[in-house]
């Protein structure tokens, strides 16, 4: 993860009611700048009311927002939100009746962006999403995830620091997910601060410097992967594959002081006799630095166990998900 | 930061472009005509008719017979149409998923109520400008005089403009295109018809004071298109019509302003999709109304 100077957006007791219910209940966020941030929960969590919120779309019934280091206030008016801010909502539609540039020109001129750089922004952004192609077509006879990636190039018209996607990759087939994520690197590449709300965990762990778990309108963590990983799983955790011989392995390394959990789920199993079969992989507890996971490797092959592969093993976003959130419910 | 830079409300090239695209705008234009001519042939048909059954025949009453005819058809096609053309302006961004794209942009309430307005009111001068040259028979024909052309239009542009504002205002208040239709039709109906249904109850008894009715008769485009239709030298016309079409202009006016206003502050909270406030408008409405009707002071049309 890059060294990031300052914050991008922070909200401070964030809240937002709609009667009785809570949609977001004091919620207290930091996006650093340049991050690629995903905002994950499930059904009714309040993702989309606090993207609508940072958007400057809902005045929030309590709390601050600053967004690049300035306080926003939407009674005092949206005009400095919608120069920082590029929204994409989890619903969007595009005007049928438009050809492809028409209707990125029409964002540009609501921004208030001149003709000659109009046609600049049009032709560039069109080539970034890759729809250079279809120019001149009909926004209705696009498919969706063209108009999924021409609604994210409207998004980008007036050339916003930060960028809020509501499930932006929602309904997509997996070759139009696979291109919009890598329009998000892209465009993270450039120096946009992403925030990502999404279900799709898998692709949102890959891609994010940072993600914040909500459920019920709270916030239950929030960090990068590797941190809720320490903090949900503070004990270092290995998978050693083995090619021969693994119950030699579970000796030694019983006897190195090597706590062996389990065998993976990846394949191996333990025989009928109680013993690993022969290639193995063997979950470790293991706390020891390089040099003491060095030494271990080394006494297993010099014993004669061939050591294929020995890597960290990292929870993934869906594992710490429902353990965070089971948690909660379980609370 | 900088300002947007002066020009065309975006909007409002959205709406022209999207209106005019297309044979859809220029087909309806075309059925309007077609129905104008046809309502102006029958008319001089049966003028020419009460001619041969020995009413006798003067240029001047197949003008003014021509121009009745235009007026009234234009009103109520105009007046049917007004509210069609604007119940949807800001529902359908809502159905078609568009609107929390506008309301993201530096855009304010004013640019994109007006834009929308715009390109309407441009439909609107349109089809009243085609219509036009068939006013233009009466001059030839004689009976109508210039001023009563100028002030037929000026009544029907009035009316229209306050069914529309009708429409617009529903579009703005419910969430869904469909509802927006319903609640403007109902409205505009209970607008026009509703002071002639009560009328009606108020001569056969079942409603005793007629001086709401009266109020409320006011307000209704019909009368006042019968009125401003009816309105030349040769059927009576003169300063007491000229000042009750005058008050009812004003009162029109400002109808279709407050609606216009309602719409305009509706602009960012009915991108919750809410209906309810509509009730509470339309108790503000019924207050305005009982008002305008203390202070207005009543002249009878004829």
């Amino acid at each position: 993860m890059s060294p990031f100077t300052d914050m991008a957006i922070e909200t401070r007791g964030l809240s937002r009611t709609f009667g009785r219910t809570h949609a977001v209940r004091d919620l207290g966020l930091s996006v650093p700048r340049g991050a690629l941030f995903g905002l994950i929960g499930p059904n009714g969590a309040g993702k989309t009311t606090t993207l609508r919120m940072l958007a400057g779309l809902l005045r929030p019934s309590a709390g601050q927002i600053d967004l690049l280091g300035e306080p926003i206030s939407v009674r005092s008016g949206q005009y400095g939100v919608h120069r920082k801010v590029g929204y994409m909502p989890d619903f969007f539609g595009v005007y049928e009746d438009m050809l492809a540039w028409e209707y990125l020109d029409f964002f540009g001129r609501c921004h208030g962006l001149s003709a000659e750089r109009r046609a600049k922004v049009v032709r560039d952004l069109l080539g970034l999403v890759d729809l250079g192609s279809k120019r001149d077509e009909q926004v209705d006879h696009l498919s969706r995830g063209m108009k999924q990636r021409l609604c994210l190039a409207q998004s980008l018209v007036h050339d916003p620091e930060i960028l809020l996607l509501d499930e932006p990759a929602s309904g997509l087939d997996p070759r139009a997910r696979l291109e919009m994520r890598a329009l998000l690197r892209e465009l993270s590449a450039m120096g946009k601060t992403i925030v990502i709300s999404s279900h799709i965990l898998s692709e949102l762990s890959e891609m994010c410097d940072g993600v914040a778990i909500m459920e019920h309108g709270e916030l239950l963590e929030h960090g990068t992967v590797e941190d809720l990983n320490r903090r949900r799983r503070p004990r270092a955790m290995w998978r050693l594959t083995v090619a021969s011989d693994p119950a030699a392995a579970v000796v030694l390394l019983e006897a190195a002081g090597v706590e062996v959990v389990s065998p993976s789920e990846e394949g191996a199993a333990w025989g009928d006799d109680g013993v690993v079969d022969e290639v193995a992989s063997l979950m470790l507890a293991f706390e020891g630095d390089a040099r003491a996971r060095a030494a271990v490797v080394t006494q297993l092959v010099q014993a004669g166990v061939a050591v294929a592969d020995l890597r960290p093993v990292e929870g993934d976003l869906e594992d710490l998900f429902m353990e965070i959130t089971r948690g909660e419910q379980e609370a | 930061m900088s300002l947007p830079r002066p020009g065309l409300n975006p909007v409002f090239v959205r709406e022209m472009r999207s209106r005019f695209r297309g044979a859809r705008a220029f087909g309806a234009l075309t059925v309007f005509l077609l129905i104008m001519t046809i309502a102006t042939a029958i008319a001089y048909y049966f003028t020419h008719l009460s001619y041969q059954y020995g009413y006798g025949w003067q240029n001047e009453s197949l003008g003014q017979s021509i121009f009745i005819t235009v007026v009234l058809t234009e009103g109520i096609l105009l007046g049917l149409t007004a509210p069609a053309l604007t119940f949807g302006l800001l529902s359908s961004e809502r159905d078609r998923g568009t609107w929390e794209l506008l309301l993201a942009t530096p855009l304010s309430r004013w640019q994109i109520i007006s834009g929308k307005v715009g390109a309407v009111l441009a439909y609107g001068l349109l089809m009243i400008a085609a219509v036009l040259p068939m006013l233009g028979i009466t001059f030839v024909l004689g009976g109508v005089s210039p001023w009563s052309v100028l002030l037929s239009q000026l009544v029907i542009l009035s009316s229209a403009a306050l069914l529309a504002a009708i429409g617009l205002a529903a579009s703005a208040v419910m969430s869904t295109t469909s509802r927006a239709a319903v609640t403007a039709y109902v409205a505009a109906a209970a607008v026009i018809v509703g002071p002639w249904l009560l009328l009606f109850l108020v001569e056969i008894g079942p409603i005793g004071s007629g001086d709401l009715v009266a109020t409320l008769m006011q307000v209704s485009p019909l009368m006042l298109l019968i009125v401003g239709a009816g309105f030349s030298d040769m059927f009576g016309g003169g300063s007491d019509s000229l000042q009750w079409i005058g008050q009812q202009l004003l009162l029109q006016g400002i109808l279709t302003g407050w609606l216009f206003l309602l719409a305009h502050s509706r602009v960012r909270r009915s991108a919750l999709g809410r209906g309810g406030p509509a009730v509470v408008g339309l108790l503000v409405f019924g207050m305005i109304m009982w008002l305008l009707w203390r202070l207005t002071v009543m002249v009878e049309p004829w």
